[in-house]
């Protein structure tokens, strides 16, 4: 290994990829413009969230060919029912930490670390379901 | 995961860390630190962000958290 002073470094094609980023943005508002004039149906097929996000009624997200879930942008991105819609949906993506659910005087806690632990809030839905696991992941996104 | 903030919003938890990186976006800044074997994005006010290496508290919407189970992957 060489010492170098400094490293030039470029990403193929970038002012292309800038030009077809501004492109696919301005497709994407051109495309909701002309589906909210026609009002036919459209079944529009991506891998880019924010696409899906910003111009579906309704989202299918696939995973290895399974449909994961089903539902309105603000339904997957506040209620993810899986890992993978979590992780997929919104840009920065959501924080994913193993955790174990703890119980606590004043009710359940994840602990995060041996230091930092965080009550669970009272309504949260999960805390009422019978079936507690003691090790999970939590996951809190960073739109908040 | 935000930088943290006054408001008395109830299910806010705090957090304390060094800032391992900061993503300046414009309207927000990322600011990446870690937390046990895990790094995490909180998406902060530009104006309150501390230095790389400096201590910076962080507020946690625990409202907004979703338990998932290692074993089948579901949010539960």
């Amino acid at each position: 290994v060489r010492d170098f002073t400094a490293f030039l470094g470029r990403a193929p094609d970038q002012a292309k990829a800038a030009d077809l980023r501004r492109f696919q943005i301005h497709m994407r508002t051109e495309i909701k413009k002309i589906h909210q004039r026609v009002q036919t149906t459209v079944v529009f097929v991506t891998h880019d969230q924010i696409e899906a996000m910003t111009l579906a009624d309704r989202i299918v997200v696939m995973n290895q060919g399974v449909i994961e879930q089903v539902g309105t942008p603000d339904e997957m991105y506040s209620n993810p029912r899986t890992h993978f819609v979590a992780s997929f949906i919104g840009s920065p993506s959501m924080n994913f930490t193993p955790c174990h659910l703890t119980k606590t005087a004043g009710g359940l806690a994840v602990r995060l670390t041996d230091d930092i632990s965080l009550p669970v809030p009272e309504n949260a839905r999960h805390a009422t379901r019978p079936m507690l696991i003691r090790k999970c992941s939590s996951v809190f996104g960073p739109n908040m | 995961v935000t930088e943290r903030r006054q408001h008395a919003n109830g299910a806010q938890q705090d957090i304390d860390a060094n800032v391992n990186v900061l993503e300046p976006m414009g309207i927000d800044t990322m600011v990446f630190f870690s937390l046990g074997p895990t790094e995490i994005c909180a998406r902060t006010e530009p104006s309150a962000v501390s230095n790389v290496g400096e201590s910076m508290g962080f507020t946690v919407n625990m409202d907004k958290m979703h338990l998932i189970d290692p074993s089948t992957d579901a949010v539960i």
